[in-house]
């Protein structure tokens, strides 16, 4: 059930981020995304990054949430395969787009951060409106299991 | 032991097995719900473990590492 729980609150997390309905976090001096500024003059060296940290976060989110997927589906694949064939056949076909939505985003967070300019950040935002959406998905191709170990599910 | 038996301790073993993963996924969902909506100051470490996950992912991306849990087999 925690699963699904986790599926919900990524839903969640990605349709606040969808319509910006969320404050900018609040980032502790000294931090990675925080920036830096010169102590004797006060001067910023760096800008703070509160958008990257959003969307670094949010990537992790969603991808450790289809790692999550695809490893128990693999540790327990003859046990799955007995059950239903269908769930590794359709993680399959996840697992071909999510190595594909990797390798997109990480040459779009390199690109942002070699040149931190708000057309690049938002390929970074677009590449992960990808991944969110792949979650519920890859989670559902677990619904035969759910199913088994529930049957009054529905 | 009968079959039917075998079987339901076999399943019961799968979801005690994904509740790890579901931990962590619910952990860092919270915290950056925390973050954004609750206002809670998101400290150095988080920051930094954070941008070092995301680093090294990257990279490792980019030199052509996929993970035997994203390869067809």
């Amino acid at each position: 059930m925690k699963t699904r729980l986790s599926a919900l609150l990524i839903i969640a997390v990605a349709a606040m981020l969808l319509v910006g309905c969320h404050g900018v976090p609040r980032l502790q001096s000294g931090g990675a995304y925080a920036g830096n500024t010169n102590v004797a003059s006060g001067v910023a060296l760096t800008a703070p990054q509160p958008d990257l940290y959003i969307a670094d976060a949010a990537y992790k989110l969603a991808y450790d949430a289809i790692f999550g997927v695809m490893k128990f589906e693999r540790d327990n694949r003859d046990e799955l395969l007995k059950l239903s064939p269908a769930i590794k056949q359709g993680l399959d076909k996840i697992r071909l787009k999510v190595v594909d939505i990797e390798w997109r985003w990480a040459t779009a967070r390199e690109s942002y951060k070699r040149n931190p300019i708000p057309p690049n950040l938002s390929t970074v935002r677009l590449i992960l409106l990808e991944i969110q959406r792949l979650v519920p998905v890859a989670q559902a191709e677990l619904d035969p299991f759910y199913l088994h170990m529930d049957p009054q599910r529905n | 032991m009968s079959p039917l038996i075998e079987q339901i301790i076999s399943f019961i073993n799968l979801a005690i097995k994904t509740a790890p993963a579901a931990k962590q996924v619910y952990e860092d969902g919270r915290a950056l719900v925390d973050a954004l909506f609750l206002g809670k100051l998101i400290t150095k470490e988080q920051q930094d473990s954070l941008m070092q996950w995301a680093d090294a992912h990257q990279a490792a991306v980019l030199s052509g590492e996929v993970p035997p849990e994203f390869k067809v087999e």
